[in-house]
């Protein structure tokens, strides 16, 4: 409700301009944000757990050592109350985060896991993509899905979910895209985009949207089709934009969209050559914004949605960038008879300015403009931004007995 | 409407009445620094000994029914484990007396105001003060959260209310009352006396204030217009409470038919209005005692209430 007593100009900036805030508790290797936006889960080098409530821009849990190896992705439920982490020592955990102390699942895979992430429609389900292995999805039990029999070394190297969970979609180190069906795990169209490995796969909130990142330099940004209402032999994925850096060359990191697809987000590779983020608008295709301020080259990008926040983690002292929209404080706040201005003005009197007016007559005036109806139990569905507001999210509980270190 | 089941009385002023999330049990604070913790029998479960000073206010946990934070004129906000019977921490930091406090939906922030001027925020987590707020020029009477936890409102003795940003802790707004002009606040220069609030509390939705001033009325607020849409007043125009704290609070139950605002007075008596047509529905008189204090339970089932003659009443709603 604050956002709507801002200003509304800087409310409705679209993408973020200036570097907030920091967080460096331990050399975070990943991190992601929850569904609301209140929280980021951050994993780091030693195979803890931490995450930061964004309200108060600190820790508020701590879960040390629970992997023995660098943690590789994390993933929250869409209620937020379960996080998935899965790690360079061969295990994934599911945890329910109203306790921390034990995972609510553990699972040994046959190697390291490149990453992890829960189905949106159930926080029990999840898949899984494996260092030089079939990728794994749980539900109830382990399931090693085939992806392309037909050829050999064809290794999955992403998966992710459509926004409605309906699909998987996994990129492989062949450059093909193949998509499973979560209803039966079985595959249900595969093609080929690029020559190299996929190294990201993003589809934005909306679903409209797919971008890919493979090894060749450059990011495909594809127009996805209707999944639910087409057949699948009419699907086509036709791609939009490419996004490459033609003088330097460079390789991305990490790609992520905002919430309706209409930005799209890069962190870029190497160490001498750039530190920040690249930020194009997505339906011409044109570089709107560089986002400068970190001190190393910088890994993941998330977008926080409701909160108009870009994150980016630090390759070389692992500290977590934050990007956010500032809002200038509004002195004339404090005081309401004074008025901001640009320019000097001069004064013109109004009429009535310095009337005496009867108190009682302006009571009785003040009286009758009272006799409105007044709402004070409908809430407002969508904030400022237009987001929602209807659905709750899980609040991590805090314990009282012990303090943190921040 | 409402009558009486359940009458306490402890020795002196009991200044707040809290019930717990889980309402299974119910907390007062009084003069004497003691935190007391009663189911609805009335049977004393626990008490809460460790303020040096009286306790001005106290809020539960809204995520652990355990979890208690008092403040005091001893200058510290303290945060118990009832189970325990212990205190868990102190915060200090304010240098005047503590007049109080609010949890963040989360629980995990604490805000206090003070008769030292200022508003903090306390991160729980790790124990850490986090901002002061300092905007206001006299003690610090009452603060209210949106339910988004972003806004803090406060009403102070300076006549205004401000609200601020919680996360940011930038003030985002000012009203002021006073009588000449028409709700906004024109005059700060000439003699206008801009008279004390003395409580705040929001509409279920987050979008009124409603504040109780010492000139006598209660008013609600538009505080996006800036404007009074609604003024409560005693039987007969007369005042409401001129000298002491009496807090207001909204009742929305099936049982009304529209919202109704319930506040105690500094007369003993406890007024139910009608939020439309802010006619009086009922008043109740429970002695000449100020009542400071009132929660509600389940949707207005239940009222407590708590007086400076350091009675505590639990009222039903008649069927």
């Amino acid at each position: 409700m604050n956002l709507s007593l801002q200003d509304p100009f800087a409310v409705a900036k679209e993408y973020p301009d200036s570097l907030i805030q920091t967080f460096q508790y331990g050399h975070s290797t990943t991190f992601q944000f929850n569904k609301k936006g209140d929280y980021l889960a951050s994993g780091t080098s030693d195979g803890s757990i931490v995450i930061y409530d964004l309200s108060i821009n600190g820790v508020i849990c701590l879960m040390e050592s629970v992997h023995s190896r660098p943690i590789t992705s994390l993933s929250w439920s869409s209620c937020g109350q379960y996080l998935l982490s899965t790690s360079q020592d061969w295990t994934c955990k599911l945890w329910d985060l109203n306790n921390c102390e034990t995972p609510l699942k553990s699972i040994l895979c046959d190697g390291p896991i490149w990453s992890g992430m829960i189905n949106p429609n159930n926080s029990q389900e999840f898949v899984l993509s494996l260092f030089e292995d079939k990728p794994i999805y749980y539900r109830n039990e382990v399931v090693k899905l085939e992806t392309e029999p037909e050829i050999t070394k064809h290794l999955t190297l992403v998966s992710v979910f459509t926004p409605d969970g309906q699909y998987i979609f996994m990129g492989t180190n062949k450059g093909y895209l193949n998509i499973i069906s979560t209803k039966d795990l079985k595959l249900v169209h595969s093609f080929k985009l690029a020559n190299s490995n996929i190294k990201n796969l993003v589809i934005s909130p909306n679903g409209r949207k797919l971008a890919v990142n493979s090894s060749d330099r450059i990011i495909r940004q594809i127009i996805v089709p209707d999944l639910i209402n087409d057949d699948v032999e009419n699907w086509e994925f036709e791609v939009e934009h490419k996004y490459q850096d033609v003088v330097n060359k460079l390789q991305w990191n990490s790609v992520s969209f905002n919430h309706n697809g209409e930005f799209l987000v890069a962190s870029t590779f190497g160490t001498q050559s750039s530190q920040d983020l690249y930020i194009w608008e997505t339906s011409m295709g044109s570089l709107i914004k560089i986002l400068e301020g970190s001190s190393e080259e910088l890994i993941e990008v998330k977008w926080n949605y409701p909160r108009c926040m870009i994150a980016s983690n630090g390759i070389e002292y692992g500290i977590i960038y934050l990007w956010s929209v500032e809002f200038p404080q509004k002195w004339s706040a404090l005081a309401p008879d004074f008025v901001e201005i640009e320019d000097n003005i001069e004064y013109q009197e109004k009429e009535d300015e310095f009337d005496i007016i009867d108190e009682d007559l302006l009571n009785k005036k003040r009286m009758e403009e009272e006799d409105l109806k007044v709402d004070i139990i409908t809430t407002e569905k969508l904030d400022a931004r237009g987001f929602d507001l209807t659905s709750k999210s899980f609040i991590i509980p805090i314990n009282y007995e012990q303090s943190l270190a921040n | 409407m409402y009558s009486e089941v359940l009458k306490i009385n402890q020795s002196c002023s009991v200044n707040a009445v809290k019930v717990s999330p889980d309402e299974k049990t119910f907390a007062t604070c009084n003069s004497d620094g003691i935190i007391t913790i009663y189911d609805f029998e009335g049977t004393k479960l626990h008490e809460l000994k460790g303020h040096t000073g009286g306790i001005s206010d106290i809020d539960f946990s809204p995520i652990n029914s355990n979890i208690i934070a008092s403040c005091s004129d001893d200058l510290t906000i303290r945060i118990w484990s009832i189970n325990k019977g212990k205190c868990l921490r102190i915060l200090k930091k304010h240098t005047y007396h503590v007049t109080t406090i609010r949890f963040n939906s989360k629980g995990n922030i604490l805000i206090s105001g003070s008769a030292d001027e200022t508003i903090s925020i306390w991160d729980l987590s790790s124990g850490k003060h986090l901002k002061t707020l300092s905007a206001h020029s006299d003690p610090i009477s009452s603060i209210c959260l949106t339910p988004d936890d972003s806004i803090i409102v406060s009403g102070s003795y300076d006549g205004l209310m401000r609200l601020f940003d919680c996360e940011s802790g930038q003030c985002l707004k000012t009203l002021i009352f006073n009588s000449s002009s028409f709700g906004t606040a024109t005059a700060s220069t000439n003699e206008v006396v801009n008279f004390p609030i003395s409580h705040v509390e929001l509409s279920p939705n987050g979008k009124f204030i409603l504040s109780s001033s010492l000139d006598g009325y209660i008013r609600l607020w538009d505080y996006m217009d800036n404007k009074v849409i609604k003024t409560f007043s005693g039987k007969d125009n007369s005042p409401i409470s001129e000298k002491f704290n009496c807090s207001a609070k909204f009742i929305i139950s099936n049982k009304f038919e529209t919202p109704v605002v319930v506040s105690g007075s500094d007369k003993g008596d406890l007024i139910f209005w009608d939020v439309q047509t802010k006619r009086i529905l009922n008043i109740m008189n429970f002695g000449n005692e100020p009542i400071f204090e009132i929660d509600t339970i389940n949707n207005g089932e239940a009222l407590l209430i708590c007086s400076r003659s350091g009675d505590i009443r639990l009222l039903k709603l008649n069927t």
